[in-house]
């Protein structure tokens, strides 16, 4: 490993070793990464989640080899029960365990019960793209800041062509816009890094990872697919050449840069 | 003769990375970063050949920890089951 001496904030690693490139190139097909570097960086999530949850990331494959073998067990004792509930007299709508009553009905739901919990650990662990949807820590911050930035740009742009446009003229809008072109473009360039990440890993458009997503998720994941809509909106007039502007476009812009700026200016940092 | 190229990745990581990476050394006991990288694309191999997303491993984990408690209550119930059993079929007798 080494420092690189131009940036002093990268560093390299060199990994030597059979195969090495290619579970590297099986990790990124996996993870939606686009570099080595991301690739890892999952890696890095997924230990660190597993410390967080008081669990050695290297005794993880004992650990479910483990389970999976208790599981089987109790696939075996579970076979037993419902043959011993076969063997009780139909009239028989009791039984005493340990002194105590039991309904036979209440036992069978039970047993329904673990039985569903079962299949539904075993389709965890047999499909593969069951992937819960995930934002990595680097990846929350570059939305954070990204969201700050656009909303105090946004900020700007509002007070500077307030007077214009409520007569209706949009030039000045349209001149504020293409004067921040350069920073809209790498703004929208940061997030859809990670919009593309997160599309090629779940194999779904953005709105399906939304609903899919856990509750805790979804506010990120709305903030990214607001900012991203609203950038492309802005970089189409900064892109655009004068005379092909359309003020009804410009009308629909600003009135989403309002919500825009409405909804996240308490992000300004 | 010459001698063999052995493969090589390069992998640009920031200090952010570098940071967590040390602690997962420190919390796995490793020497060093390289050996850290390697250790995790070894833990990686092993769980995509057990059929597992390396991603999902955290969730699945969680998974199987609320299930075990369960499973246990069941092991109870299926043994106390099984003395039901054989007092019932004693009573027959």
């Amino acid at each position: 490993m080494r420092r690189n001496k131009e940036t002093r904030k990268d560093f390299i690693i060199h990994l030597y070793g059979d195969n090495v490139r290619k579970w590297v190139a099986n990790l990124m097909n996996h993870t939606g990464a686009v570099s080595y570097a991301q690739a890892i960086r999952a890696l890095l999530y997924v230990a660190n989640r597993l410390i967080e949850l008081d669990v050695n990331p290297l005794s993880v494959p004992d650990l479910i080899k483990e389970y999976r073998k208790s599981i089987s067990k109790l696939q075996t004792e579970l076979a037993k029960v419902i043959e011993t509930l076969n063997n009780i007299p139909k009239g028989q709508q009791v039984i005493n365990i340990n002194g105590e009553t039991v309904n036979i009905g209440t036992l069978a739901d039970k047993i329904e019960n673990i039985t569903n919990m079962i299949k539904q650990l075993n389709e965890t662990l047999s499909v593969k793209q069951n992937i819960s949807i995930m934002l990595y820590d680097h990846e929350r911050k570059e939305i954070k800041s990204s969201i700050s930035a656009l909303a105090s740009m946004i900020g700007f742009i509002l007070s500077e062509v307030v007077f214009d446009v409520k007569r209706g003229r949009w030039d000045k809008f349209n001149d504020a816009i293409v004067r921040r072109r350069d920073a809209l473009m790498n703004n929208q360039k940061a997030l859809q890094r990670i919009i593309a990440r997160l599309e090629k890993q779940h194999k779904s458009s953005m709105d399906m990872i939304i609903t899919k997503a856990p509750q805790s998720l979804q506010p990120w994941l709305q903030m990214l697919d607001d900012a991203s809509d609203l950038l492309n909106m802005m970089l189409e007039i900064a892109n655009s050449p004068p005379q092909l502007r359309d003020p009804e476009f410009s009308k629909a812009t600003y009135n989403k840069m309002v919500e825009f700026y409405n909804k996240y200016k308490s992000m300004i940092g | 003769m010459g001698r063999v190229r052995r493969e090589k990745a390069t992998i640009t990581l920031n200090t952010n990375d570098l940071k967590l990476l040390t602690q997962i050394r420190d919390e796995l006991g490793l020497v060093s970063i390289a050996d850290t990288v390697r250790t995790l694309i070894h833990l990686y191999v092993e769980l995509h050949n057990l059929g597992i997303n390396p991603l999902a491993a955290p969730e699945l984990l969680k998974n199987y920890r609320s299930i075990t408690k369960k499973i246990d209550e069941l092991i109870k119930l299926v043994k106390s089951m099984k003395e039901t059993e054989a007092v019932i079929q004693s009573a027959q007798e």
